[in-house]
């Protein structure tokens, strides 16, 4: 098998098929309200139905979507949907009927779907193979445009390979689950996942969790406190935003602490904003705000830092590897930290789990002579401050704390899109390999180092609104906010960092 | 039979002063002659032909043979020979020669596996090396691994006492664990000097290496790793604890941090060769004790056979068996009540099936039948009792307020109670280093001490009356098994090192074989759980998959899936439980025992989080587990040719179990009480490792044949299951192949550290595979993947198979369907139907003639 195209980029300003896989099993689970939260934030030009229980996912959607559910494998259509001006297509193969599925004469982009292939892992012959190859190329049309995309619903959303079969080559995309043997490498797999699929052949793809809509969605929220909620006849995070936190703290299993808690975190979902919830505040000094990129999430390198200073609108400093196995961006990040850090804040989103470890190890590992300055810096990781540090400082608008997730529910729009730091750490490690390997490396050609520095420039930029609608919000400075008078800002938040962890 | 591993004796030459004391001479002599000098007092006063027949319950020969281990004195060394006087001057005694041995290789730079006796000191070794690395080093870390967190509290303990107060070594030492709380858990990465923990707390700590200061200054500074009771980790958790050992040396090859080991275990047949395949690391052995020990006496006690009430036709033979012989329980309580009634302070170790509480009523009840009618203080003890009440029974016992303690094996290992005069164990525990361990419980300092086994019944137990010399032979330790060669187990961990550091070529020296590593990785590559794009020459390659794989690791299976066990009741202390054990062990109305405490299976969920759901039960009953089983895709690895078309292979394929009824019986007289009652379970395949011997075509005419009449007559249960052949030649062949198969994995623990629950079997007069001519018998890994048991018992195969033909042509069942003792097993998924000693051991004498060609 050839490793997948995970690192074929989207064109700049290209506009994807955006498919939602969704289970079956989630549809039946899901409350109405969240299911259709779910589908409004996420705007796909299709659901996909997948396993388990995957007819469920036709019936349960009836109402609530506008789109085609498209099940591969079904025998009711529809089987296939157009996309945006009609030059897009979407559809099952093999189609029930035996026939090929009508689709548009000359198709810019084609996205095919089936439930025919799967992937074996074996681990006693220690092989790895796609299943059902032969028969699926067979039921493929003759003509399909380059940057056609195969995907399966029995191949796990995220994974891309390709794969030669009929003297073809086929670019594999999972948008379900899968029964391979993965091991130790997956936990539970997603119940749903928006797959953007751009007309090249690139893919992006976002796991989901449906809880993370609707009541079960607030921290300090689970299935028990969601049906209270809903039973005292709270039923969307609107209507927990509007009641006063002393009716709240009435219901049953539910004490003014959590109620404060729930409250302010469904207000800053409904209202797009953070929530003030305890007393501490951000760093007097101006802040530094830094990203790095790695070549994974247990990484051996890291080949981009991104510093920000000046604020969201000031100026941005990438400091890049020059060539793999160097550190000489390293030390120029270090030299300026000697510089101009003294006394300021070095902030940084989930930085005590990952970047603030993973700089010091490598400046242990190359440049021992920073190590002091180092650890006489003054480290600040704002998702610690927002969410742990005291029990909580603030509730953070986004379905989930990933930095994006909160910066866009601020209402910020990144500039760059079809990227995340999976698919820029596997443009890397692809880069990275064919440096390693090449007899004469300077012939090797470099990825687009702008766009991939642009990516990290967005992250620092989103981080540095997040921090300043923060330190606004600390100093009662945000939008007419009044704290809840039962509230005091006492609650605690009692959702783990899992995401993080 | 492998020669055993043992130390180069000219190398131990070189010791110095110690003055070796030679082991003690096998011979014995029968307490029941008296006389002989070599054995403690305690027996004599107490056990003496004289004594039972004076003052035990209707005594009928119980005793079979007895063995007088004599009393050794101390072999020592002066202290300052080792260690400098800085250090040697802070010790108030000299040390025993085995110490300052560890102690001399441990200055060489050597690696070192200590084997001597239970309470031999080897703490000493390791304690006194952390001693020396601080004195030299105060940054200078040390990592230590119990099995049991229990044990680990313990150890805190004596290291502290030792190191910061007899010592005066200012080294900060630490239990981080499971119980241990953040607080201190951020203290001691960030000061400690010493960390204690278990493997599989070190499998989820392991990712944090360069995410902590403390950590990677723990890591950077670390000299010394201690595996403590090293046998324990045998099996498949010694298959994960070894994968776990060399993710832990490959992270430090990258602090530059080359850490000594120090590993203590059992007496072991193979301790050089088990530390090195725990580790990866070469070991020089220390077995020479120079500790001192009281003489005592070791009996063997057979509870009485009504031979009278046996049927050799009985539709149930196991029970009626059972029903015919005084039970082990019973009569290991009323010889621990015999004891305590001559005031010498007893420990009982449990039968398999006999619950402590019950045998401390048992006690009770056996001393107000003691014609001395003495007053008996008895308290049970087991894991399952609360600390307090622990901690309780310890200080009784200590003060002697207590004459008898009923416990289950949880005191084998060096947790503190002090010492008994005399330890009772009910049935053959399993392995030889077990019964010594409990042995060992009793014998304060040099004080003798007298020690009986109750026999079981189970092939082990009937070997070993038969053949008593087998525990006192030095040359006949069993092998610790633990085979690296289960790729799923290897898998797992190739990604749990990727997500502690991406993998890069030079990996392989840790990670093992190179092509076995590149195989993987691409596989995993493949597969989209490391990063597709990486490689291994040119950069490394990422973990790629879901976060925390160490997370997902289960240390008691091969797969991922793990069963918790809770109760509904109450509480209960139990490890989680791989699939293959949670269909056979503890499917709905499962019963079994714990710590002590009897449960019985309400739920079995497989859902997402595998949960086994029991409740408290007090019954006098077991339940026994039925299956079918079939095995295919046969692939050979290895092959022995032996003469005259008969052939023994070892390789993989598909066993197919189904686990698909149970029957309850009575704990006493082993009666079906209800059954047989469906399972409801799924069937379960396992692709695992496993040996077969192919006899030519025609064996079974052949044998037939050459047979005596009369054949056996099929039983009314023959006829009814369509699996056991109603022919009466087929029947009795059939039992024939049976018999030879249950007698080589009932007596596999003879060679090897095994439970013979861990493999299974199946015999069948004919299979499709072409290496396959004629009949044919597999013995198989129970678990998936395989774990080096059928391995290891396919390399002992032919020691395995001439002990098996004398014991199954011996025993004294003289049935021609045998016994428990012989060929029955209460593992046997067809309720050992059918069987034939006759035909067994015609057929073992076959196979055993080919090997000599």
């Amino acid at each position: 098998m050839a490793e997948g195209s995970r690192s074929v980029l989207p064109p700049p300003d290209a506009d994807p098929v955006r498919l939602l896989s969704l289970t079956g099993r989630a549809v039946a689970d899901a409350p109405g309200p969240s299911m259709r939260r779910l589908l409004s934030a996420t705007a796909p030009d299709a659901v996909v139905g997948v396993g388990p229980q995957t007819p469920v996912v036709r019936a349960g959607l009836a109402r609530d979507v506008d789109v085609d559910v498209l099940i591969p494998g079904a025998g009711r259509p529809p089987h296939a949907t157009t996309v945006g001006d009609g030059s897009r297509h979407v559809m099952s193969v093999p189609s029930t009927t035996g026939r090929p599925v009508d689709r548009p004469a000359d198709p810019e982009q084609v996205v095919c779907l089936t439930d025919r292939l799967t992937l074996d892992v074996d681990p006693y012959r220690r092989t790895t193979a796609v299943d059902g190859l032969p028969a699926y190329a067979e039921a493929l049309p003759p003509e399909l445009p380059d940057g056609t995309v195969h995907c399966s619903t029995r191949l796990r959303a995220g994974f891309r390979t390709t794969a030669t079969a009929d003297g073809r080559t086929l670019s594999l995309v999972g948008v379900g689950r899968t029964e391979a043997t993965l091991g130790v490498g997956a936990g539970d797999q997603p119940d749903a996942a928006v797959v953007e699929i751009y007309p090249n052949g690139a893919a992006d793809t976002t796991a989901l969790s449906p809880d993370d809509f609707g009541l079960t969605g607030l921290d300090g929220v689970g299935e028990t406190r969601a049906e209270t909620l809903r039973r005292a006849g709270y039923r969307t995070v609107e209507a927990v935003a509007g009641a006063p936190t002393r009716e709240l703290a009435t219901l049953d299993g539910i004490g003014s602490t959590v109620a404060s808690g729930i409250r302010a975190a469904a207000t800053a979902q409904a209202e797009s904003r953070v929530v003030p919830t305890g007393d501490d505040s951000l760093p007097n000094r101006e802040p530094i705000f830094v990203d790095i990129e790695t070549d994974g999430l247990e990484p051996s390198v890291v080949w981009l830092v991104g510093v920000l200073t000046g604020g969201s609108e000031g100026r941005y400093m990438p400091f890049t590897e020059g060539a793999p196995g160097t550190t000489d961006h390293l030390e120029a990040f270090l030299a300026w930290l000697d510089a101009n850090a003294g006394g300021r804040p070095l902030v940084a989103w989930n930085g005590y789990r990952f970047d603030f470890p993973v700089l010091e190890t490598q400046i242990r590992q190359h440049h021992p002579e920073y190590a002091d300055l180092w650890e006489g810096l003054y480290t600040f990781d704002l998702l610690w401050w927002a969410r742990r540090q005291n029990g909580g400082n603030a509730a953070l608008p986004g379905r989930t704390d990933k930095l994006e997730a909160v910066a866009e529910g601020l209402g910020w729009t990144p500039a760059t899109t079809g990227l995340d730091g999976a698919t820029v750490a596997a443009v890397y490690n692809d880069y990275r390999r064919a440096f390693e390997a090449a007899a004469d490396p300077a012939t090797v050609d470099g990825p687009d180092w702008r766009r991939l520095e642009a990516y990290c420039e967005d992250d620092v930029r989103a981080l540095a609104v997040i921090y300043e609608a923060l330190d606004d919000a600390a100093r009662g400075l945000s939008d007419g906010y009044q704290p809840d008078p039962t509230g005091d800002g006492a609650a605690g938040t009692q959702g783990a960092l899992s995401d993080f962890s | 039979m492998r020669p055993h591993d043992s130390s180069d004796p000219a190398s131990t030459g070189g010791d110095g002063a110690e003055t070796t004391t030679d082991d003690p001479p096998a011979g014995g002599r029968l307490l029941t002659d008296g006389g002989d000098d070599s054995g403690g007092a305690v027996a004599d006063e107490v056990l003496s032909r004289e004594a039972l027949a004076d003052s035990y319950p209707d005594y009928r020969d119980q005793v079979s043979h007895a063995e007088g281990v004599p009393a050794r004195e101390a072999s020592t060394v002066p202290a300052g020979e080792v260690l400098r006087p800085a250090l040697a001057d802070r010790l108030e005694r000299e040390l025993f020669s085995h110490q300052a041995a560890g102690l001399r290789r441990l200055a060489d730079g050597d690696d070192v596996v200590v084997t001597t006796s239970t309470s031999s000191g080897k703490t000493w070794i390791y304690a006194l090396q952390m001693a020396r690395n601080h004195l030299a080093n105060p940054e200078s870390t040390a990592l230590c691994l119990f099995p049991m967190k229990a044990l680990a509290r313990d150890q805190e303990r004596t290291l502290n006492d030792k190191l910061r107060g007899d010592w005066d070594v200012d080294a900060t030492i630490g239990v981080y664990d499971g119980d241990t709380d953040q607080d201190r858990k951020r203290r001691i990465r960030r000061e400690a000097n010493v960390v204690l923990t278990n493997p599989a707390g070190l499998n989820v700590y392991l990712p944090r290496h360069d995410r902590d200061r403390g950590w990677h200054r723990f890591y950077s500074n670390l000299e010394l790793v201690v595996v403590d009771e090293a046998h324990e980790f045998s099996g498949v958790t010694g298959t994960h604890v070894a994968f776990i050992l060399r993710r832990l040396r490959r992270l430090l090859s990258y602090y530059d941090a080359d850490p000594q080991f120090v590993l203590t275990t059992a007496t072991i047949g193979n301790p050089a060769t088990h530390a090195s395949n725990l580790t990866g690391a070469e070991f020089e052995v220390v077995d020479r004790d120079g500790s001192p020990r009281g003489a005592r006496d070791i009996v063997l006690w057979e509870p009485p056979l009504e031979d009278d009430d046996l049927d050799e036709a009985a539709d149930d033979p196991l029970a009626d068996f059972e029903a015919a012989r005084a039970s082990t329980g019973t009569e290991a309580a009323t010889v621990t009540a015999h004891l305590a009634a001559h005031d010498t302070q007893t420990l009982q170790f449990c039968s398999a099936r006999q619950g402590t509480e019950i045998a401390a009523k048992q006690i009770v009840r056996a001393a107000a039948d003691h014609p001395l009618d003495p007053y008996v203080e008895t308290e049970p003890y087991h894991a399952g009792l609360g600390k307090k009440q622990r901690r309780a029974v310890e200080n009784k016992l200590k003060s002697a307020d207590l004459d008898a303690v009923p416990t289950t094996n949880a005191l084998e290992l060096g947790i503190d109670i002090g010492s008994v005069d005399a330890t009772v164990t009910a049935g053959y525990p399993g392995t030889k280093q077990s019964f010594w361990q409990q042995v060992g419980r009793a014998g304060r300092g040099v004080s003798d001490a007298v020690s009986v086994l109750v026999g079981g019944t189970d092939a082990m137990d009937g070997y070993i009356f038969r053949n008593p010399g087998y525990l006192f032979d030095d040359d006949t330790v069993e092998d610790a098994v633990v085979s690296v060669d289960n790729d799923r187990v290897y898998a797992d961990h190739v990604l749990a090192a990727a997500a502690e550091r991406p993998l890069s070529a030079g990996d392989a020296a840790y990670l093992g074989d190179e092509t076995r590593f590149r195989e993987v990785v691409s596989m995993w590559q493949d597969a989209g759980v490391l990063e597709p794009a990486g490689d291994l020459d040119a950069g490394g390659v990422t973990y790629d998959g879901d976060r925390r794989p160490q997370s997902r690791l289960s240390i008691y299976g091969t797969g991922t899936t793990e069963f918790r066990v809770v109760c509904r009741d109450g509480d209960i202390d139990h490890d989680p439980v791989a699939r293959e054990r949670a269909y056979r062990d503890y499917h709905v109305g499962a019963l079994f025992l714990h710590a002590g405490q009897q449960y019985r299976v309400v739920e079995i969920d497989e859902g997402r989080r595998p949960v086994i759901t029991v409740e408290t039960a007090a019954t006098d009953e077991y339940t026994q587990t039925m299956s079918t089983k079939r095995v295919q895709d046969l692939s050979v690895r290895e092959h022995t040719p032996l003469a005259g078309d008969y052939d023994l292979y070892f390789g993989e394929g598909t066993v197919r179990i189904r686990y698909d009824e149970y029957l309850v019986r009575n704990v006493f007289g082993g009666g079906v009480v209800e059954g047989p009652v469906p399972t409801e379970a799924p069937p379960l395949d396992l692709e695992t490792e496993l040996l077969w011997v192919a006899l030519p075509e025609g064996h079974a005419e052949r044998t037939i044949e050459a047979l005596e009449p009369p054949l056996l007559e099929p039983t009314a249960r023959a006829e009814r299951d369509g699996a056991v052949p109603d022919a009466k030649a087929m029947y009795t062949y059939g039992g024939g192949l049976h018999a030879a198969e249950h007698g080589i994995i009932g007596l596999a623990p003879l060679e090897l550290m095994i439970d013979n629950a861990d493999v299974g079997g199946l015999s069948t007069p004919s299979h499709g595979h072409e290496t396959i001519p004629g009949p044919t018998w597999f013995v198989h890994d129970g678990i998936d993947g395989g774990i080096g048991f059928s391995k290891a018992i396919y390399e002992h195969f032919e020691s395995l198979a001439r002990r098996t033909r004398e014991h199954v042509d011996s025993c004294d069942c003289r049935r021609r369907r045998g016994c428990p003792m012989c060929v029955m097993s209460e593992h046997c998924g067809n309720n050992n139907d059918p069987l034939d000693r006759a035909t067994g051991t015609m057929i073992l004498d076959d196979v055993l003639a080919a090997f000599e060609g």
